[in-house]
């Protein structure tokens, strides 16, 4: 399959688009809010003389009322990769906490994401190919009960169960206390031993509906004529599974990756919270808390363009998947 | 010896209030080179017959009994992997041309020469490239369409497709279920036209089924009816032609207008089909029919077997005292 040039550059646009108005959100939203963030950090900083004041609004660009002139600086700050200064944080740029706390939700929702499609993926496929079996009626009911429990509970019942009972993981943070002291090798052991718990219960609370979607297509796709032709001619098992079946029946479930892929920066707030895990879940949630508005737009549009990004991805690799998009 | 030969063939669904006869006790044959057609309403048994033939039933269906032998082989006696090799390379199907008949993400090619490459290992795949262009030919499509897919071809040219994918493998029998169907009717003749062609060329004999009588008429050397599951009438066109037998036979030729014929009200045949699962006794279509006597209630059906074909009824158990003219003509 060629990709049709009009398509990709209409995708491209549709995506450069929609990055705009995110950035337009993004830059009106705070200032809907009333209150001025200088005078705020002024006062709380006891330097409260009106000239501490207007240096900080300056720092935050916002020593001119008119929202276009705000606009413009946001734009340029933007282009050189200036998000400004959290207020909480004060003075440590935007930028520097999001990178911080950006490598940490990666490693647990990124893995528990790949892990969980993957898992959901093949059980589904089993469980279509062989309805009616133990396997298959225990998956869907187990299936069934996942996505009915609150999915944060998961990883309450795992702390529970692993963390506190058995002592065999530990029940939150990412890394052990004598972290700073330990080896290299020591330290990638630490954050690998806590991240397990993290990534089994979010692995788990999402990898009910990736079983249910897979299967349920493909046991339709199994009853299509074409799956009656292929078994006509001939064609080896293998083929008539994979070729025929699964790949017709994958496209939906392929979707879900893709927009599941794009929320990954966004972290996983509850699950952040419930393992006192630092990533930008947490960070987004302490930043709303905070009344920190910088970090919160960040954040935001760090989460914005990663879903515009991979969506757009996932709109160019579709017609290699399912030729009958790539129509104009 | 004929190609095909089916006797007693029975085929039972599975169902919670037992079995369920879709297909109880059919017999017939096709003889090389012949279209032979069967004809009913829907849940008949037809396409269960045909799809038992090619061991194509799904869900809880199985085969109760009987014997299907093709070129004198016991079909029903291999098992799974000897029964591969009469898959595509000697028995074929076109299914119903819907839109699924084809892969969707799958081009034409690929289609085309998987079932050649599955069979025939020693291929290379260059030669079934070059087969699938030849066979592109032989159905006149372009050998462009070959880079296509599906989705990007008309339905009547998909089930061009379809038939140039079951020749490839020169197969004796293709079996075709409602072939035509979902078509216009312009490009209903066209399809037919080909398939008459492509016999003639290469001689290999079809099970054509369907629910339309007068397109049977058409092209079929020899008409079976089957009625809740059993054979009602085998008659050559020719008898058809001159007047059915079977009082089933000549309802359904019945609801269907004739463009060139005197104008006459159509009738339908009034009542629907037995329960399966717990079939009555004697003739199946007694209730729905206009000359009932008294033993189609217990007796099974009288069977009459002439050169014409042949007849289950017992309007004809005593052919010196029945006025054939009485219940012949409509």
């Amino acid at each position: 399959m060629r990709i049709q040039p009009s398509y990709a550059v209409r995708r491209v646009a549709f995506a450069a688009a929609t990055l705009l108005a995110a950035i337009v959100m993004n830059f009106l939203l705070p200032r809907l809010i009333a209150g001025n963030p200088a005078e705020m950090i002024a006062s709380q900083t006891a330097l409260g003389s009106p000239e501490v004041a207007e240096a900080i609004k300056k720092q935050f660009g916002l020593e001119n009322d008119s929202l276009l002139y705000q606009f413009k600086q946001y734009i340029v700050q933007l282009v050189h990769g200036n998000l400004g200064i959290s207020y909480f944080n004060y003075p440590t740029p935007v930028a520097e906490v999001l990178l911080k706390a950006l490598p940490w939700t990666l490693g647990i929702v990124l893995l528990s994401t790949v892990l969980s499609y993957a898992a959901g993926w093949l059980i589904g496929i089993r469980g279509a190919l062989k309805p009616g079996t133990w396997f298959d009626n225990a998956a869907l009911g187990v299936s069934f009960f996942i996505n009915s429990v609150p999915y944060f509970w998961i990883g309450i019942l795992l702390i529970l169960l692993f963390g506190y009972k058995l002592d065999w993981f530990p029940m939150g943070q990412a890394f052990s206390v004598d972290y700073d002291s330990l080896s290299a090798a020591g330290k990638l052991r630490s954050i690998s031993y806590h991240t397990v718990l993290p990534i089994v219960s979010l692995a788990i609370a999402s990898l009910a509906s990736h079983i249910l979607v897979l299967r349920n297509n493909l046991s339709r796709a199994l009853t299509e004529d074409y799956m009656v032709l292929a078994r006509a001619k001939g064609l080896s098992g293998r083929r008539r599974t994979f070729h025929y079946g699964v790949r017709n029946a994958f496209l939906p479930s392929f979707t879900g990756f893709m927009l599941s892929l794009g929320h990954v920066v966004g972290g996983a707030i509850t699950m952040e919270i419930v393992f006192s895990y630092p990533g930008i879940g947490m960070l987004t949630y302490n930043a709303i808390l905070n009344h920190d508005y910088p970090l919160i737009q960040g954040a935001f549009l760090m989460i914005a363009v990663s879903i515009i990004a991979v969506n757009l991805l996932a709109d160019l690799i579709y017609p290699f998947i399912d030729p009958r998009v790539n129509l104009n | 010896m004929s190609l095909l030969e089916i006797n007693d063939l029975r085929i039972e669904y599975v169902s919670a209030r037992g079995p369920f006869k879709a297909v109880d006790g059919v017999s017939f044959t096709i003889e090389r080179g012949e279209i032979f057609g069967l004809a009913g309403e829907s849940g008949c048994g037809k396409s269960t017959t045909a799809y038992g033939i090619g061991r194509l039933l799904r869900g809880p269906a199985r085969i109760a009994g009987g014997s299907i032998r093709f070129d004198g082989t016991e079909l029903t006696e291999l098992s799974d992997a000897q029964f591969d090799a009469y898959r595509w390379a000697r028995i074929s199907i076109v299914l119903q041309s819907a839109m699924n008949n084809l892969n969707p993400v799958m081009k034409i090619k690929e289609q085309l020469i998987d079932a050649i490459l599955a069979h025939r290992k020693a291929t290379l795949r260059s030669d079934a490239l070059r087969q699938a262009g030849e066979l592109m030919e032989l159905v006149d499509l372009p050998k462009d369409r070959l880079e296509r897919f599906p989705h990007e071809l008309s339905g009547g040219m998909r089930q061009r497709v379809v038939i140039a994918m079951a020749l490839a493998l020169r197969p004796e029998l293709i079996i075709m279920d409602e072939p035509t169907t979902a078509l216009d009717v312009i490009t209903q003749k066209g399809i037919i036209d080909k398939i008459i062609e492509l016999k003639r060329a290469f001689g290999f004999s079809v099970l054509f089924i369907t629910h339309d009588l007068p397109l049977m008429l058409e092209i079929c050397d020899r008409i079976g009816v089957m009625y809740a599951g059993r054979i009602a009438e085998i008659a050559t066109r020719e008898r058809m032609l001159a007047g059915a037998r079977h009082p089933y036979t000549q309802g359904l030729l019945r609801s269907f207008p004739s463009l060139t014929g005197p104008r006459v009200r159509l009738e339908g045949i009034p009542g629907s089909t037995p329960d399966l699962i717990a079939p009555p006794q004697g003739c199946r279509f007694r209730e729905r029919c206009p000359h009932a006597l008294p033993q189609c209630g217990n007796e099974a059906p009288f069977v009459l077997e002439d050169r014409d074909g042949r007849v289950s009824c017992h309007l004809y158990a005593k052919e010196e005292a029945f006025d054939e003219a009485a219940v012949a003509s409509p």
